[in-house]
């Protein structure tokens, strides 16, 4: 019979199909996004987005941790509200922000008082969420060689005061994915790399501070898939300007229409660079004449590229991948599509 | 600062005014104490507890925080009527008010669940089985529980994660509206109906919401009875509510409104109604009713601590019957105690008295005194006030502060003490008691012996409120914790110590005035530790120390061993029997040292154990607190900087040391002139101006250079009396000039210490004439001194005098030829 000879080629044909149509044979992405403003009141445009992604989490920022207090002592500072609570079918991940300073001259005994502290207030918040608990707790925190040791005094602190099941989860530069030495491994479940802010922001050039491919490659193109800890990836969707006022870093302009930036009227672009000059003053945006803004921003095809650089130099395991951060502005600028393919390239 | 320095007596001249002149407070110490500033002997709470917190002092806002009654009692009360069925309202006041989170949540299970139990510590609760029986009182509880965490705010901190001011507002608002729905559909139930409705009224008010706080209150609980307790609560926050709205003569009225009717939100009515800041005439022209009048009027005059005609007259006009005018009253006669009692003012015996002691300020009180006279006769006679004896009793005290005391107890025997009602009955008592007091102390016509019932009532009284308030607040502090409630313990100190005791002190009879300032002692002074002193307390010790010569003491001492022998001795049972201790040798002892018997001294100091030490003044200002012993034979021409001794020296070793001198001048008459100098230097030194003062005195001021005293050493410690005599004897019989000239020398010094003055402001006064441009008083008073003109014509050319005049600086000046 002639059709039994096509069997093979059949075969191999839906082998093919098979193996193609599932791409390659990846353990999970849980994709998901940071919530990083003090009212949690998501609109209708991020609700659909967290849906988009197939999110069945989202990362809310509870509190700062600041030396605010009327004494200097560590306090929660602008504290999450929840409007209403969260639907049953988004849990919550508690994300804890903790100024370096706050970590300085402890003693084991503050430490402990801090993570008993930082563990009753997030659940008093989950509380008003609507959840009853969380499965797991991220601590974002820049720690440096003096506070390292601590930070993860605290963090084992924080260990005992969290039910067992509760993974314990710490954010990552990309230079502690490299100086483990000097960096220390947090004594956590998992670690967080957050692949933006990477660059020198207050330094006066036309660099991209917010993502940088060369700098992802010098501290984690060897380094990323030796890491001993399990490794979710975070990536930006925003952007700034960066003000430079004599060349001095003057701060991040949150009232300058990036719109305004191509009027050459008012901005004098450096040709071919990311560098635009004032020509007069923008009193509304807090800017005088001759204040040099760089504009600084997260585009897709930055991003697809970030995202296959890290896909090719990261460990093949189960991870979360996170958007910085949810909000309808910064989802203006990228598609469902556009972000799901970002998922899709892990 | 130690106890040496903590109170000062100061008797001055005593015939003066029947009430002594004693200050007994604290001329240099702490803050003056609302409840115990100025000698009172009618008690603030015979009109009654309604309006006690509202009684005079001029020392703080109110006399109590707390309020006239319990709101839990009140509120648990009414529950307990509710319900029925032999509820017990300490069952519900314990459920409602007294539980913590853990017990609420296991209530919380009990009441929703089907079977699950009550622990053992609640199983017998009448409430909590009430309220599982009884659907519509239980759905309250638990609506109730869901306000609580909104309406019981407690603000934890920092670290809080659920502030009231993150939480929704929105949440408040959705509880306020079930409240209203339920206080609709409970139509027929007034009870919860009104209870849902300040609910609502509540949750509206904190939430900011104040209109719908005003339309709740008026449209479910304006009806309700002026007397259920609700509606008096819903009524203080639609007051507040009111205010903030912007009407606050309207928020004023409705907070006297709540003043008069809610006697658990008095105080807290009281304080609103004071912060609104709005014209008087405004608010009162809101009152519907003379009672509405009356109680704006009230709270107005409540919060004046002059002399107040007006107030009184109106309220009296206005409701004659109302407690108020009885408070009102009672205020006015404490007023006029703090200006007529003479030993009443606090800062009687510094020596800024005069500039608060203004002759004035008597007669304006004088004259209140008899306007109030007048009003309490027309109180009485008017017979509208409920108890129209008041006034009478009112009257006989006042007419006692004035001096007419045979008016006053004519007053008092037109009334039936039987007839009274128990405070006033007790206040009655104490206008006869005094009465008495003044017969015996003033007119001399008084007897012991008939007075004694009256002092062991007052005893008795004194006792049982002390335990009464040992068993509410427990026996450590309760004195301070009860400060404001110890009435009677106020009035037998004043009594005892400010009356009698001066009395007796007068009569020469010093021993029983001793007695009398122990009997008087307040129980926070009394320490019933094993010493004699603390047994005694700090006031009593002083006068002690001061007051008490050897005589006295000795008969102390046989009263204590065979008992005393007067009328009064059933008071003092008990208390006599533990006197003869080292502290009193030690006492006797230095009384003896005082009168320059050695002899005496040392019997008394023989009785001494050998442990026994006093403690040493030391020196304050050295790194190591140095002790400074007395070395009183040391001989130096400078006073100053006074030379303190290097060892120890005890008033034991100082009495066989004088004894001794005086022996040897019996045994070697022909060197008595050095032993007479040596006796008067020791004596010298024991002045405030020498290093052996702790010798005779348990106590030493810098004002002590200044001031004559009225202690009976006084001759010593101020005025070097008894030295002067010894060096007059020792130059007398001695023929060596050199001697003499250091005799003389001595003699000036010791005329020196009579530059004194009677008070420290005498002294001040006249320290600062100089200083408009009259020659130094020191200078003038010096160029009398005889002594220096004895130096400069007999004895310029002695070596003695050369070498003085070199260390000594001032006598240059004053035996210069110039000098006159």
């Amino acid at each position: 019979m002639h059709f039994l000879r096509y069997i093979p080629v059949i075969g191999i044909l839906l082998l093919s199909l098979l193996c193609g149509g599932c791409g390659r044979l990846q353990p999970p992405v849980a994709a998901s996004y940071y919530y990083w403003k003090t009212v949690y009141n998501p609109d209708s445009a991020e609700q659909s987005a967290i849906r988009n992604v197939g999110a069945n989490r989202i990362f809310v920022r509870i509190m700062d941790v600041d030396n605010q207090g009327r004494n200097g002592e560590a306090i929660p500072v602008s504290a999450v509200s929840f409007a209403n609570p969260l639907p049953d079918t988004l849990d919550v991940v508690p994300v804890v922000y903790i100024v370096n300073n706050v970590l300085k001259e402890q003693s084991a005994d503050q430490l402990e008082v801090l993570a008993a502290n930082i563990s009753r207030f997030v659940s008093g918040k989950l509380k008003q969420a609507g959840k009853r608990g969380f499965d797991e707790l991220q601590i974002d925190c820049d720690w440096t060689a003096t506070t390292r040791d601590n930070y993860f005094t605290l963090l084992d602190a924080i260990r005992t005061h969290i039910s067992d099941t509760v993974r314990l989860t710490a954010t990552l530069r990309l230079h502690q994915v490299r100086n483990l030495r000097s960096s220390g491994i947090p004594p956590a479940d998992r670690v967080l790399l957050m692949c933006y802010n990477m660059g020198n922001l207050r330094q006066y050039g036309d660099h991209n501070s917010i993502l940088d491919l060369g700098e992802m490659e010098v501290y984690l193109k060897d380094f990323l898939s030796e890491y001993p800890l399990p490794v979710d990836i975070a990536l930006p969707l925003f952007s700034w300007s960066v003000v430079f006022r004599n060349h001095a870093y003057a701060g991040i302009s949150k009232r300058l229409n990036p719109m305004l930036l191509s009027d050459t009227a008012i901005f004098a672009p450096h040709g071919g660079t990311s560098l635009y000059r004032l020509k007069t003053t923008l009193p509304d945006a807090g800017l005088r004449k001759g204040d040099v803004v760089r504009r600084e921003e997260t585009r897709w095809e930055d991003l697809s590229a970030a995202a296959d650089f890290l896909a090719k130099h990261k460990r093949k395991e189960e991870f979360t991948l996170l958007f910085y951060h949810l909000d309808s502005q910064l989802l203006k600028v990228f598609s469902n599509e556009q972000l799901q393919e970002i998922v899709y390239r892990f | 600062m130690n106890n040496f320095k903590r109170s000062c007596i100061v008797f001055s001249a005593f015939g003066l005014t029947y009430f002594g002149e004693i200050a007994i407070n604290i001329a240099c110490g702490p803050e003056p104490d609302p409840y115990d500033y100025y000698v009172s002997y009618f008690h603030n709470n015979v009109p009654g507890d309604g309006y006690l917190p509202f009684s005079f002092t001029n020392m703080s806002f109110l006399y109590e925080e707390s309020e006239p009654e319990s709101e839990s009692l009140i509120n648990s009360r009414e529950w307990a009527d509710y319900l029925g069925g032999g509820v017990h309202a300490i069952d519900v006041e314990r459920v409602m008010y007294h539980t913590d989170d853990a017990t609420a949540s296991v209530v919380m299970r009990y009441l929703t669940s089907r079977d699950e139990p009550l622990p053992d510590s609640l199983s017998e609760n009448t409430y909590l089985k009430a309220l599982k029986q009884n659907k519509k009182a239980r759905r309250y509880y638990l609506f109730a529980k869901e306000n609580e965490p909104y309406a019981a705010v407690s603000y934890q901190g920092y670290w809080d994660p659920d502030p009231r001011d993150t939480m929704d507002i929105g949440n408040m608002y959705a509880l306020a509206e079930r409240a209203e729905v339920q206080a609709a559909k409970s139509r027929r139930d007034e009870f919860l109906r009104i209870r849902y409705a300040y609910q609502a009224a509540r949750m509206y008010h904190y939430a900011g919401w104040y209109e719908r706080c005003v339309e709740v209150y008026d449209e479910y609980l304006t009806h309700a009875r002026d007397d259920d307790p609700v509606k008096g609560w819903a009524l203080a926050l639609k007051a507040g509510a009111v205010r903030r709205l912007g009407d606050p003569a309207v928020a004023a009225y409705l907070f006297s409104r709540v003043f008069t009717t809610t006697p658990e939100r008095r105080v807290q009515a009281y304080k609103n109604f004071h912060y609104i800041d709005v014209p008087f005439e405004e608010v009162l022209s809101l009152a519907q009713s003379d009672g509405e009048r009356a109680a704006i009027l009230a709270i107005r005059g409540f919060n004046n601590s002059d002399f107040d005609r007006e107030t009184i007259t109106s309220v009296y006009d206005l409701a004659p019957r109302s407690p108020l005018v009885g408070v009102l009253l009672t205020r006015e006669i404490n007023k006029l105690e703090s200006q007529l009692t003479e030993a009443s003012h606090y800062y009687n015996g510094g020596w800024w008295t005069d500039y608060y002691r203004v002759d004035s300020a008597q007669v304006k009180a004088r004259d209140h005194a008899a306007w109030i006279t007048e009003f309490s006769r027309k109180l009485a006679s008017d017979k509208h006030y409920t108890e129209r004896e008041l006034g009478v009793v009112g009257e006989a005290y006042v007419q006692w502060l004035l001096g007419e005391v045979s008016q006053a107890e004519a007053l008092l025997a037109s009334v039936k003490v039987g007839r009274l009602s128990e405070r006033l009955a007790d206040q009655y008592r104490i206008v006869e008691l005094l009465i008495r007091v003044h017969q015996l102390t003033v007119a001399n016509a008084g007897d012991e012996a008939a007075m004694l019932p009256a002092l062991q009532w007052l005893d008795q009284k004194v006792k049982a409120e002390a335990e009464r308030l040992r068993d509410r607040y427990g026996c450590e502090n309760y004195y301070w914790k009860a400060a404001s409630d110890l009435r009677f313990n106020r009035t037998a100190t004043n009594l005892y110590q400010s009356v009698l005791a001066p009395h007796y002190m007068q009569q020469g009879d010093t021993a029983m005035a001793a007695l009398l300032m122990w009997k008087g002692e307040s129980p926070r002074e009394i320490d019933h530790a094993s010493s004699m002193y603390s047994r005694l307390g700090w006031p009593t010790q002083a006068f002690w120390q001061e007051q008490l010569q050897p005589a006295a003491l000795e008969r102390l001492a046989t009263w204590g061993r065979e008992g005393l022998d007067r009328p009064w001795a059933p008071l003092f049972e008990g208390q006599l029997s533990a006197l003869e201790s080292d502290e009193f040798w030690d006492l006797l002892g230095t009384a003896y040292l005082r009168m320059h018997d050695y002899a005496a001294a040392s019997k008394a100091f023989a009785h001494l154990s050998p442990e026994f030490t006093l403690p040493a003044p030391v020196n304050w200002n050295s790194a190591g607190e140095d002790t400074l012993w007395p070395d009183p034979f040391v001989e130096s021409l400078n006073d100053y900087p006074k030379r303190f001794g290097s060892e120890p020296l005890s008033k034991t070793q100082f009495a066989e040391i004088m004894a001794g001198l005086q022996q040897k001048i019996k045994d070697d008459p022909q060197h008595a002139a050095t032993y007479y100098f040596q006796l008067a230097n020791g004596v010298y030194q024991t002045g405030a101006f020498g290093n052996s003062w702790q010798l005779i005195s348990y106590s030493w001021t810098s004002a002590d250079n200044y001031l004559k005293g009225a202690y009976y050493y006084s001759g010593d410690f101020h005025e070097a009396r008894q030295a002067a005599a010894w060096y007059q004897k020792a130059r007398e019989l001695s023929n060596d000039r050199e001697f003499r000239a250091k005799c003389t020398f001595m003699l000036a010094k010791c005329e020196q210490k009579s530059y004194l003055f009677d008070s420290i402001r005498d002294y001040y006064a006249t320290t600062f004439a100089s200083q408009r441009d009259q020659p130094d008083p020191f200078w003038v008073f010096s160029q009398q001194n005889r002594y220096f003109k004895e130096l400069r014509d007999k004895y310029l050319d002695t070596d003695f005098v050369r070498t003085a005049t070199v260390e000594c600086t001032y006598l240059a000046d004053f035996i210069g030829s110039d000098f006159p």
